[in-house]
């Protein structure tokens, strides 16, 4: 014998909520995501242009770079993504850091190294880091 | 032979690089097991200096691990799939303009909030976030659903029971807010990321200088001495085992030292000078408008000034309030509030009490016209407190407190006339008497 169920109809609101509740927020890719390359060297040519980009999400920030011991750029206040490029390299081992501050939770940011114009170290950090400045670096072998 | 093995290094090392370069194509990063870049390295004896020096466990080295794109799964809400209500609703909700508890939905359509779900880059980009500050000034919220008042609906004389929100519109809170000083505490605003930058730029500098010092160090090795530094399997890469050894050296302890002293130091001035942010004033003018069908009870109005201003160590607060309840036929009810609230920290770090000793004072008064349920027509109250600290983690509270009316004293133990005092011993006698 079969029994006829009636199907119970939800209150408007009651469908509403439900309908928010199953809703998850959308995570969005931002600019300050993209694949990563986290080399220790990177080797080029002699005379090809380094450029160190980085891009800037979510809040305002300090860049501060150094080239082979020597502060090269510090600025603060930079918005959205800097470009810095490096003077010309002579051949051998030269060190690159770079140190991103933040002025608020969250943040993200995304380092790139081009080498004539092509992306051979590239890195995300956001704001779960332990220490609210990240410092990162890569050695760069001129051939 | 060890010397040997090195000299080959070099030599495959540039032909590596050369095969390699300008191979971005091919770049994979460092494997972070046997091949490690510098940052996967310094990340991990960093956090383990780190965590010498504070006794803490080391945190996780930071996850840089691409986000990964939201895919079309499928489960998306489409609006080409039905535009019924709770499709735009979830609609809604997926853009963050939309949540729910207690049975409510609440809507957000502050100007800002509404921007950014139409175009994230306005979160994203702090150039267009600065942009839109006059936007972040103002808030706009619909809270529907709920329950309604108990109130007699069948005029029998009795009250019958609150019903709950069935229809969308049934009850409807409406609330729009101002920030009328242009000063905020948003660390994202020019005024005061420009003061969190200067109040922590030399500790900044100090930790980005000691960070460099060991890359040079390391970056030097790698040209002249320590050729072994580098991978031999993935030229891109250093060596884990003989990077390690490297680090392990007592100059470069001492450096690794020297920067997880920076850290710390750094993450103590961010602190602070964030702090010195939240103490900024604000001030905001709040209305709301409570619409509800004849079943769920009146219609409310309110409007209100609030002010906040001062941090941890003094703190000010005010409000001030107005609220009217629709009454057909008849007079209607309304109150006024005002509420004053000041606190400060003193003595602090002191030989009595290194914490400090809290001293808060506050002041009420409440005008309520032809309320039913209201008591008195004027109610007024002065408070004022006091933490005794009398030993670690121990304090005796003290209250004072004076009404207009006697009964509206509560939570003071010893009531004389208009005044209450209460001296609270319970937490020192459990502390010098345990049993």
């Amino acid at each position: 014998m079969a029994t006829a169920k009636k199907a119970v109809k939800k209150s408007p609101i009651k469908a509403a909520v439900d309908a928010v509740a199953a809703a998850q927020p959308q995570a969005l890719p931002t600019r300050c995501d993209g694949p990563e390359i986290d080399v220790g060297i990177v080797p080029l040519h002699q005379g090809e242009p380094v450029n160190l980009r980085v891009v800037l999400c979510e809040s305002a920030f300090r860049v501060r770079v150094h080239l082979d011991g020597k502060v090269i750029f510090d600025q603060s206040g930079l918005k959205d993504q800097v470009d810095i490029l490096l003077p010309p390299l002579s051949p051998g081992f030269h060190s690159l850091t770079w140190s991103f501050l933040a002025a608020s939770d969250p943040w993200h940011t995304r380092s790139e190294v081009q080498v004539s114009d092509l992306v051979r170290f590239a890195l995300n950090k956001g704001s779960d880091s332990s220490v609210p400045s990240n410092n990162l670096a890569v050695i760069l072998q001129v051939i | 032979m060890r010397p040997v093995r090195h000299s080959l290094i070099g030599p495959l090392a540039v032909l590596g690089a050369l095969l390699f370069s300008p191979g971005a194509a091919r770049a994979q990063s460092c494997s972070g097991e046997d091949d490690v870049s510098l940052n996967q390295i310094l990340a991990e004896v960093r956090a383990k200096a780190i965590a010498e020096l504070t006794g803490k466990q080391p945190l996780e080295t930071p996850d840089s691990k691409q986000i990964t794109a939201a895919s079309d799964t499928g489960d998306a809400t489409s609006l080409v799939s039905g535009a019924d209500i709770p499709t735009l609703f979830a609609l809604a909700a997926e853009r963050g303009l939309a949540s729910t508890s207690d049975g409510k939905i609440t809507l957000n359509l502050s100007p800002f909030d509404v921007l950014a779900a139409l175009d994230p880059q306005v979160r994203d980009r702090q150039s267009l976030y600065e942009k839109h500050a006059l936007a972040r000034r103002f808030g706009l919220s619909a809270t529907l659903g709920g329950k309604g008042d108990s109130f007699d609906r069948d005029g029998d004389g009795v009250a019958d029971p609150a019903l709950e929100a069935v229809d969308l519109q049934d009850i409807v809170a409406w609330e729009a807010r101002v920030r009328l000083s242009k000063s905020s505490r948003d660390r994202r605003d020019a005024d005061n990321y420009k003061t969190f930058f200067t109040s922590i730029s030399s500790a900044f500098e100090a930790q980005d200088d000691r960070f460099d010092q060991i890359v040079v160090s390391i970056t030097k090795a790698l040209g002249t001495t320590n050729p072994e530094l580098r991978s031999t399997t993935n030229p891109s890469c250093l060596s884990r085992s003989e990077l390690q050894k490297f680090l392990d050296r007592p100059a470069l302890r001492e450096q690794i030292l020297a920067l997880a002293q920076a850290d710390v130091a750094l993450a103590a001035k961010a602190e602070a000078a964030a702090k010195e942010v939240d103490k900024k004033p604000i001030w905001t003018l709040v209305a709301g408008v409570l619409s509800r069908k004849d079943d769920f009870g009146p219609d409310k109005r309110m409007a209100a000034i609030r002010g906040a201003m001062g941090g941890q160590d003094r703190n000010f607060n005010l409000n001030l309030e107005w609220n009217e309840t629709d009454n057909p036929g008849g007079t209607k009810p309304t109150m006024w509030k005002a509420g004053l609230e000041y606190s400060v920290l003193v003595l602090k770090g002191s030989a009595l009490s290194a914490d400090g000793i809290k001293v808060a004072g506050s002041g009420a008064y409440e005008i309520y016209d032809n309320v039913p349920s209201a008591k008195f027509d004027t109610v007024a109250r002065l408070n004022a407190k006091l933490e005794l600290p009398v030993a670690k983690g121990v304090k005796i509270p003290i209250s004072v407190t004076w009404a207009n009316h006697h009964d509206l004293i509560e939570g003071e133990s010893d009531i004389r006339g208009h005044i209450g005092f209460t001296i609270d011993l319970s937490e020192a006698r459990k502390h010098f008497l345990p049993n």
